[in-house]
């Protein structure tokens, strides 16, 4: 019956139907078969309380400050101040790309802003200077990436929802590890536009990066208000995510004046819209984990495996950057961190691992599956936003996955550098 | 006024079968907009309301938790329906794009079709699942809310889910184009030949 129940849920996968459906199904097929039990309004109770977690909140008020700083001038003063200072550098259009994102990444937490607020603006930009538009829209969706490692992260939100892990050191334990990501993919574009024999731009002179700067000054104290706010103890994360609606607000309509109160109304049905979509698979994941838990599934599989391999932290981290990486290349990271966290949860524990480093892990594995073929979700927001076919849109990501998946390894090797940060912190 | 396309155009029961689908479609958009927008600003306005209370009074607002806990489910369920309509909803469609003309628009139907049913089914056991919360009458702690009135987007929220999605395959049953959603027709210009390589 579990057999039938996995083939059904890939085969429904496959065939393209909305991923609340496979969920939905196995959850139904897992009570009625193998459960025998045939209380439906079981599952609804899961769901509901799925989604009604505090903490969540969180997600909906970042969607939401981000979508007000996508549609306003906060995205492109981060870029010209960027451009200002790493332009002129031998790959520095590609790393101007790459550091946009992350700092984009920073005020947003979502990985589809960061896409749509930096890609649209950079992507013309690359081509004219010469760059592969293979090369081009595998930067901007790898780069966007670090959008997840970078605070606020919505994966960092859901995990620590799940794990019960704090949201505010899992938010500055990735710091470093983005910055590391950051430094990897500058390094491959500056060897890429040697080998392209790309010249770099005219430096900018102090009077043009003085006038950047003043203008960035306002979008800059967003991630300060958000992450300052969390470690001054004057905010939880999702109260922080609050704030940060209002500096957006007050930055986009009363200060810069971008975006109007009659946008207002479009922005916010365009977050719960958003918001909607992203906690359906919350709900619906938090049944299916409510099953495959009462069914005693996760135990079957995965104690025979950590018996294999034994309680060594090595180990156990490596079984769950594997699983995770594996888990995102076929299904929205969201759900595979709802689905996974808890399986591990016993094996993190018993194997003496640091949750947050754990966190980082995962977190880490989800923009890493995210951009990877064949099914990696940020493949399809690219083609959809570029418009290009798949294949165009997967064929420079090799070079990008190898970085991450050397940052991963760095990550395994020495977790400081994800738990250097919130021990200072602390 | 019939849609380019729209087979329906030279049949005066399907026009007219047609004009009250579409009827039905726009006052339940209508709905779930104010429904989904409302909850997002309302979720925002209480949450900075109660940390700049805390801030700069010391007190935040009573209930604010439940109040947003309520929020996340209405905004969750009544945005269901909403993301069936924009073609929102999160699914991998690298098998489905290698399709084309009745092979691609054979899957849309079967995938809405199939779909539409599950969530009328889960629209009837929440239905039951919120009508046993009723009897049992369970409240919210601090504001004592009845708890069955924000559970009730459950049940609406996976009916108008079930509606768009059979509305889909009634689109696509009638028309000659691919249709993502009631409304939303499907883009074959997806790919601009620029050259941008």
């Amino acid at each position: 019956m579990l057999t039938l129940t996995v083939i059904t849920m890939i085969v429904l996968l496959m065939l393209g139907f909305p991923m609340m459906v496979p969920l939905l199904v196995a959850s139904l097929m897992l009570l009625f078969l193998v459960i025998d039990m045939g209380n439906v309004g079981l599952l609804m109770g899961q769901m509901i309380s799925g989604v009604q977690s505090w903490a969540l909140a969180a997600v909906p008020l970042f969607i939401f400050a981000a979508d007000l700083m996508t549609r306003g001038h906060t995205s492109q003063r981060l870029l010209d101040l960027v451009q200002s200072f790493v332009g002129h550098l031998r790959g520095g259009l590609p790393i101007t790309t790459a550091a946009s994102c992350t700092l984009f990444g920073a005020v947003s937490g979502s990985t589809q802003a960061t896409v749509v607020a930096m890609g649209g603006p950079m992507r013309p930009k690359l081509l004219e200077k010469g760059y592969s538009d293979a090369f081009s829209i595998a930067l901007i969706i790898n780069a966007s990436d670090i959008a997840l490692l970078i605070p606020p992260s919505i994966g960092m939100i859901i995990y620590g929802v799940v794990s019960g892990a704090s949201i505010g050191d899992l938010f500055i334990a990735g710091i470093l590890p983005g910055l590391l990501i950051l430094l990897l993919i500058s390094v491959y574009c500056w060897i890429t536009s040697i080998r392209m024999g790309i010249e770099p731009e005219e430096r900018a002179s102090w009077a043009h990066r003085c006038e950047a700067l003043k203008k960035a000054i306002l979008p800059l104290g967003f991630p300060l208000v958000v992450v300052g706010g969390i470690y001054g103890g004057i905010f939880s994360p999702t109260e922080a995510a609050a704030i940060a609606v209002l500096y957006a607000l007050i930055l986009e309509i009363v200060i810069l004046r971008s975006v109007n109160v009659k946008e207002l109304w479009d922005i916010a049905l365009s977050t719960g819209l958003i918001t909607a979509v992203v906690f359906i698979l919350v709900a619906a994941g938090n049944a299916f984990t409510y099953t495959i838990s009462f069914a005693g599934i996760p135990q079957a599989i995965l104690d025979p495996v950590i018996a294999s391999i034994g309680d060594s932290p090595t180990m156990v981290l490596a079984l769950i950057a594997v699983s995770f990486f594996i888990g995102c290349m076929f299904v929205d990271p969201i759900v595979v961190i709802l689905i996974l966290t808890p399986l591990f949860k016993p094996a993190v524990e018993a194997s003496g691992l640091d949750p947050i480093h754990v966190g980082v892990i995962v977190t880490l594995q989800a923009a890493i599956g995210s951009a990877t073929p064949p099914f990696g979700c940020d493949i399809f927001t690219a083609m959809a936003i570029f418009r290009r076919p798949y294949f165009d849109v997967i064929r420079g990501t090799l070079p990008f996955i190898l970085i991450l998946l050397f940052a991963t390894l760095l990550l395994v090797m020495f977790p400081s550098l994800s738990l250097w940060l919130p021990s200072l912190a602390h | 006024m019939p849609e380019p396309g729209d087979k329906s155009a030279s049949n005066p029961p399907a026009a007219l079968l047609s004009k009250a689908l579409r009827t039905l479609d726009r006052t339940s958009e209508y709905i779930e907009k104010v429904i989904l927008g409302v909850s997002v600003l309302f979720l925002a306005g209480m949450l900075i309301v109660h940390v700049l209370g805390r801030q700069l009074f010391g007190t935040g607002l009573t209930g604010q938790v439940e109040m947003t806990q309520i929020s996340l489910i209405i905004m969750t369920f009544a945005g269901l329906g909403y993301g069936v309509r924009r073609a929102r909803h999160i699914c991998m469609s690298a098998f489905y794009d290698q399709l084309s003309g009745w092979p691609r628009k054979a899957l849309l139907i079967f995938i809405s079709l199939v779909t539409g049913a599950l969530m009328f089914y889960f629209s009837y056991y929440a239905w039951e699942y919120v009508s046993s919360i009723q009897s049992r009458g369970r409240t919210t702690s601090a504001l004592q809310i009845q708890l069955w009135i924000p559970y009730l987007a459950a049940p609406i929220g996976f009916a108008l889910a079930g509606i768009q999605y059979w509305l889909t395959a009634i689109r696509n049953l009638t028309s000659r184009e691919i249709y993502r959603s009631f409304n939303e027709k499907e883009e074959y210009d997806a790919v601009p030949d620029d050259g941008a390589i």
